[in-house]
């Protein structure tokens, strides 16, 4: 039987990075793959949606062409060549992974592993075993529907089927307004799809700071997204041609028609098949508990990612990964704060958020001061075409500390890392406010909420 | 913890074709020219990740990047050694552009050309000066 310093299960960016870290560390590494190496974020999740997103857009501008003073008459939409794109780019970044892996002498395994003892793993097909000292368990999550209704991989589909399809449905479905819905809807409704969004919640990307959501709201029904709020759905029947869906708003039932739906309300960790009953490995609600350090239960057997059910988001998978790499080899790493981390959404608006909303600080904190400073009077918005959305600061009024910064509108997700990197560090607003920005860039709204949350703004 | 290189001596210089300074390879074919990376590009890019080629009808001049190779250290552009017109490419490195690293003289050559200005073909190097240059440098 081969043995290992460490065995990672699954090659995520949750596993890999781990997996890199741990070489680096002076291990020998063996990671057990099933499927594609980059797991759901580089096949099925972050990186394809991106790159459908990015044909979204380049139709949105051609669309927008007459703002600049250019017209194109006749243009051809083609799904099929944003699709095989995609699928391009995520086999691009696979290979990329798997090279990287071999650079680092990290011993790749096809197949699918679970326990035989606390030390040593079986790998199917193969039957072959492989003991190791530490194993890392990063084997990420499958999409949950909705009770009493199946995925059918045709009518009613996960974000893996819809990212499989090489033509845009002509109407859908998506139940869950969350970042992965909004996109699906972004994506769709500017390939000409008629997009219907169902969320039981009362607004979209409800996980965000209300007034963010709300303006999200107001764009994707102005984008022509039919956005059903506070609405759940009842019953799903396939027919021949499509889908009829019942929901119901405060009592009401309405009846829905399309092509497919699309359900993206939520997922479930893969911790199944592991054999975790073996070892004794401690789970809630299929979730693995850890602490700080990655450590479940039992020692040497440790878990990162979407199973253990964080964020459910890339790069915090990565960074659960270095953590349990540098726990292994006796660093003592320093712990995450995950309310600030942030989280994006690139939709048609795109939404980026780091610490608390201001809900979320009114509650934990006596006094709360709160600055919108919006992209309206932003000059490069203007010359962008895009002068929407704002930027939201929420700092504590006594220790003057940012608590959370919320961001809707142009190229955000680009914006938020500085402001959540001083959100991380404890920065106070009076530090800030002599920071100078350069012009004219998006960033001068962070700089002009801050100068306006000391009582000094200059635009606004 | 990148492999190693080949010494210049283990670079394969076939001598019945002929070479470009900025490391491509032109080979006859009946009344076109087949055009690839010489082993000697491929082993400084190490693995090849992704190879971007241009369309069947596109001209370029001599000197002029067609297309790129990505690998996990660099993107490095991919030179016309001789002006012409693309007749055919090979999509299967595309695909598969390990095809490259593993026969960069024979399945993974990259644009069937139809020269455009025939020369051009008095300037590419023999076998022997490519490996002269190569020694040089
Ligand atoms: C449509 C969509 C869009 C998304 N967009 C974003 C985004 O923009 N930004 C972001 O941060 N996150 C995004 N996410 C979430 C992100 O993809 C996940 O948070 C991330 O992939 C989790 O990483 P992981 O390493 O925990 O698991 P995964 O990436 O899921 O990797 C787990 C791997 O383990 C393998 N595996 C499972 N069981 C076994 C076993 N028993 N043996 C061997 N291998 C096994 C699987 O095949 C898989 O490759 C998106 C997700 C989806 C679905």
């Amino acid at each position: 039987m081969k043995n290992f310093d460490v065995a990672i299960l699954g090659g995520g960016p949750g596993g890999y990075v781990a997996a890199v870290r741990c070489s680096q560390l002076g291990q020998s590494v063996a990671l057990i793959e099933k499927e594609a190496l980059g797991g759901t974020c580089v096949n099925w999740g972050c990186i394809p949606t991106k790159s459908m997103l990015k044909n979204a857009e380049v139709i949105h501008m051609l669309n927008c062409g007459k703002n600049f003073g250019f017209s194109c008459d006749n243009r051809v939409v083609d799904y099929g060549a944003a699709h095989s794109r995609s699928r391009q780019i995520a086999k691009r970044q696979s290979k990329r992974i798997e090279l990287l892996l071999k650079n680092h002498n990290i011993q790749i395994i096809q197949g699918q592993a679970h326990f035989i003892n606390t030390k040593v793993l079986q790998i199917q097909p193969s039957g072959e075993q492989i003991a190791a000292n530490s194993i890392i368990l990063a084997t990420g999550s499958k999409p949950r529907s909705i009770p009493g209704i199946a995925f059918d991989g045709e009518r009613i589909i996960t974000a893996r089927d819809a990212l499989q399809l090489n033509q845009a449905p002509t109407s859908v479905i998506i139940v869950g307004a969350g970042p992965i819905g909004m996109e699906f809807a972004s994506l769709w409704s500017r390939f000409g799809s008629t997009v219907t969004v169902v969320e039981m919640m009362p607004n979209v990307l409800p996980m965000e700071d209300g007034e963010i959501s709300r303006e999200a709201g107001v764009f994707f029904r102005n984008a022509d997204i039919a956005v059903k709020t506070a609405t759940s759905v009842s019953a799903v029947q396939v027919k021949e041609n499509g889908v009829e869906v019942v929901v119901s708003c405060d009592g009401l039932d309405e009846v829905l028609h399309a092509e497919k739906i699309l359900i993206a309300t939520g997922f479930t960790p893969n911790t199944s098949e592991l054999g975790l009953d073996v070892p004794g490995v401690k789970t809630t609600r299929c979730v693995i508990d850890i602490d700080d350090q990655m450590r479940t239960n039992i020692p040497g057997i440790y878990a990162i990612g979407d199973i253990t059910g964080k964020l459910g988001l890339a790069h915090v998978a990565s960074a659960q990964g270095l953590i349990a790499a540098e726990t292994i080899t006796g660093h003592a790493p320093q712990s995450l704060n995950y309310k600030n981390i942030p989280r994006c959404t690139f939709s048609a608006i795109e939404v980026a958020s780091a610490g608390l909303s201001q809900d979320e600080a009114e509650k934990s904190f006596p006094s709360v001061l709160v600055q919108k400073s919006p992209f309206a009077p932003n000059g490069k918005a203007l010359a962008l075409n895009e002068n929407i959305g704002f930027v939201k600061i929420v700092a504590d009024a006594d220790s003057r500390k940012l608590l959370g910064i919320h961001m809707i509108g142009p190229h955000v997700t680009e914006l938020i890392s500085g402001p959540a990197a001083f959100l991380s560090l404890g920065l106070t607003i009076d530090q800030l406010r002599h920071l100078v920005y350069p012009h004219p860039t998006l960033s001068e709204a962070f700089m002009e909420g801050i100068h306006a949350i000391s009582g000094h703004g200059v635009h606004l | 913890m990148a492999q190693t290189k080949k010494r210049i001596d283990e670079i394969d210089i076939p001598d019945s074709i002929l070479y470009y300074a900025e490391h491509t390879w032109v080979a006859r074919d009946g009344e076109y020219y087949r055009i690839g990376i010489t082993d000697f590009a491929q082993d400084q890019l190490g693995e090849i990740i992704f190879i971007e080629l241009p369309e069947v009808g596109a001209g370029y001049r001599k000197g002029k990047t067609f297309g790129c190779a990505e690998s996990t250290k660099s993107v490095s552009s991919l030179y016309m050694p001789i002006s012409g017109e693309i007749v055919q490419v090979h999509t299967t490195v595309s695909d598969n552009p390990e095809l490259v690293n593993q026969d960069a003289y024979g399945e993974g050559w990259m644009i069937l050309i139809k020269p455009t200005n025939p020369d051009d073909l008095q300037e590419l190097l023999s076998a022997e000066s490519y490996r002269r240059q190569l020694s040089s440098v």
